[in-house]
């Protein structure tokens, strides 16, 4: 294998599993802000236990997802390093404020929040969320500029022809607004189906939760027609951006013939599988908020294992989603300006290669222990030392260690 | 404003050491407090809160390196290509264990978690050293550097090792409870002047070679690293917040001689002006934002842990 393809799967196996993790945050972080506002706006503390609960979800998976950001981020001045030399000046900036932004501060104030509870007063800790969720969506913004970037390299051209796109281009890049737009709500979907699947499995179980249970799900579902009608709204939109900038790409996803320079004919196939779940999971989703009423949806129990069954669909399609925007502008890197032959580094295929492996390796395990915890801590319910526990009562393990301070 | 840029880049990597070099120097003394589950926990919770906000040091320099000198970036990281694949994976390997090691109460995952935190924090304190090592001795846009074991990037692998290792038990000392701070206290006693005579090594090497990286600052910054490390000895038991400040220092120092040898070639590969304008009118907000709120967090969590501190990791 040469060096470009070797860099390619690598990047596509290493930011798929980061998607995956951090397409869960952005739609997760939206609940556990709702639940703690409403615990410290009412003082009922019954919001308290969703907060808690689906928070430990939510940092569980954000630790996994940051994980895989730093493989991310560190990776494209490794493998793709005639990309960053060459258009550094405008990606590496959008890049930049990515980083500043979601590792920054996000990382900083999640970490006072995950140790706050109970130790900071109820305003600032809530405080501490909307802000990390502000930045979760801030830092989407900027990663989404900097790829939109790439799909269509806007900025004033210098000497050598290379864009130098500031702040104001960046942003007003007609490639960036509908797919943030559809990315957010996307995202919106995932959380709000992993939410809604999660109780449907307790109140299926009769696990004991179910007043609960029944909160989060009656929550999750009432919010799922408008993640799943907007996805479909701004991402209809962007196909009329896409004729406009990337005809090529639009050519393969309405399987009419294509010209030169067009991105491989399967991400048709993808994008076909993309729209119509999609479509189903309209239908689906308004469905399910109809039968809210008087809890049929908990009544008829059928609607319970659909949603079950359902968690996974949502992270296909993300994945589907970036293989389209992400696949569909090959061969370029940098649409129109660099290929993907010409953006890697000149660096020998075996130690790519060996660099590819143990990652996708190491992340692989991580991604699927990261899999397994979350699954463990969603089926065991509420618990009342899911943050917090004070060192004095931490659980004895086995026969050392069990003494308190 | 290239000055200004460079200073930014060196002030980041330097707060980076001295940051994540609590936890890092904390991994590789998880069994110092003792080795029972309860010395453990509470060795990974006094770095607990300041975890995230310690790493994201790095790559919030890798990222504004990348913005800033995309040209010295691209040269560098392909020169130095294996061993920066090495630091990452080990990275990758470090956060696993911190993440995953109290997730369940298993004896067994949990001492399985503790083992690799160990190792990954010693190869992470030793290949960063190494890479240290490495960029003060190749120049960047050399070829790639297969072999990066020469005698005095191993001499800086060993420096940065045992200086962390100091940090972090100086850092312990401030955080563990009275009972555990035997271990910690041994190891800045001893380790502390074998650290202070490490650096003095690599600046008598630097002065007779001679080489561009041991300048006048980088003499000067490793001289202040061996009194430092010498002065945490005397006061770490009476005042360990100061001790802990004084490691810092000494953690920091290697940003000075990379930031030397570096800067002739970043001279020539400054990021062009709208791009750059648009990063200074973002980081001037960002940074002291930042700042402040990881100043307030260490104000809130930096105190002893006692029986009511929040555990999580």
């Amino acid at each position: 294998m040469d060096v470009a393809t070797i860099a390619r799967l690598q990047f596509a196996t290493t930011a798929s599993i980061h998607f995956l993790f951090v397409a869960l945050s952005l739609g997760l972080v939206v609940f556990v802000i709702a639940m703690e506002t409403a615990y410290v706006v009412t003082g009922n503390a019954s919001f308290e236990r969703l907060a808690k609960f689906w928070g430990r979800l939510y940092v569980v998976n954000y630790g996994v997802g940051v994980i895989g950001g730093i493989v991310v981020e560190l990776q494209f001045a490794l493998n793709w390093g005639t990309l960053t030399k060459g258009f550094g000046d405008a990606f590496g900036g959008a890049l930049a404020l990515e980083t500043l932004t979601a590792f920054f501060v996000e990382s900083t104030l999640l970490g006072a929040w995950v140790f706050g509870w109970g130790v900071l007063g109820r305003k600032t800790h809530l405080v501490l969320i909307w802000l990390v969720g502000i930045s979760a969506y801030a830092s989407a913004l900027w990663i989404l500029a900097a790829n939109a970037f790439l799909q269509h390299p806007v900025g004033t051209r210098d000497a050598d022809g290379r864009p130098l796109a500031g702040f104001g281009e960046l942003l007003g890049n007609p490639a960036l607004g509908d797919a943030f737009l559809h990315v957010v709500f996307a995202s919106l979907i995932v959380g709000s189906m992993f939410v809604a699947g999660v109780s449907a499995w307790h109140l299926l179980r009769r696990t004991g939760e179910a007043a609960f249970f029944r909160r989060s799900l009656r929550m999750a579902v009432a919010v799922l027609p408008v993640g799943t009608l907007a996805t479909v709204h701004w991402g209809m939109l962007q196909l009329v951006v896409i004729e406009d900038i990337q005809p090529m790409k639009l050519a393969v996803l309405e399987a009419i013939r294509p010209g030169d320079h067009a991105p491989p004919e399967w991400i048709g196939v993808a994008y076909q599988v993309m729209l119509r779940t999609g479509f189903g999971l309209v239908l689906l989703s308004v469905a399910l908020a109809v039968l809210l009423f008087r809890d049929w949806i908990i009544r008829l129990r059928v609607p319970l294992r659909v949603l079950v069954a359902a968690i996974p669909v949502p992270f296909g399609l993300v994945v589907a989603g970036w293989l389209v925007r992400e696949v569909g502008r090959q061969p370029w890197t940098v649409y129109g300006l660099l290929t993907t032959e010409q953006a890697v580094t000149p660096m020998s295929a075996n130690v790519v290669l060996t660099t590819f492996l143990v990652t996708a390796g190491v992340m692989l395990v991580l991604a699927v222990t990261g899999c397994l915890l979350i699954a463990r801590f969603a089926r065991r319910g509420p618990e009342d030392g899911a943050f917090g526990t004070p060192l004095g009562q931490a659980e004895p393990a086995g026969p050392v260690g069990t003494a308190v301070i | 404003m290239n000055t200004f840029w460079f200073c930014l880049l060196g002030a980041l990597f330097g707060v980076y050491l001295m940051l994540d070099g609590t936890v890092i120097g904390a991994g590789m003394l998880l069994r110092a407090g003792g080795s029972g589950e309860r010395a453990r926990r509470a060795t990974v919770t006094a770095f607990g809160p300041f975890f995230l906000g310690n790493e994201v040091w790095l790559v919030v320099t890798v990222a504004t390196f990348l913005a800033v000198l995309p040209r010295l970036e691209g040269a560098l990281f392909r020169t130095h290509y294996p061993l920066i694949a090495a630091v990452l994976v080990i990275w990758m390997i470090r956060d696993a264990a911190v993440w995953f090691r109290s997730r369940l109460e298993r004896p067994g995952w949990r001492r399985g978690w503790d083992r690799v935190l160990t190792g990954a924090s010693t190869a992470f304190a030793a290949a960063l050293g190494l890479l240290v090592g490495n960029v003060v001795t190749t120049p960047p846009g050399s070829e790639p550097v297969r072999m990066p074991f020469g005698w005095h990037p191993l001499l800086w692998a060993l420096t940065v090792t045992v200086v962390f290792l100091v940090h972090g038990a100086a850092f312990l000392v401030v955080r563990l409870p009275a009972d555990l701070i035997g271990g910690p206290l041994r190891v800045v006693r001893r380790l502390a002047p074998a650290a202070a005579a490490s650096y003095a090594v690599l600046l008598g090497a630097g002065l007779l070679t001679g080489s561009p990286s041991q300048g006048t600052g980088a003499v000067a910054a490793e001289a202040t690293a061996v009194v430092a490390l010498v002065a945490s000895v005397r006061i770490v038991a009476a005042r360990p917040r100061i001790a802990s400040a004084l490691t810092a220092l000494a953690a920091a120092v290697p940003a000075v001689p990379v930031g030397l040898r570096l800067e002739p070639a970043a001279a020539r590969s400054l990021a062009a002006g709208p791009a750059l304008d648009a990063l200074a009118a973002f980081l001037v907000v960002v940074i002291p934002l930042v700042t402040a709120v990881q100043a307030w967090t260490w104000w809130a969590f930096l105190r002893r842990i006692d029986a009511r501190t929040p555990v999580f990791f």
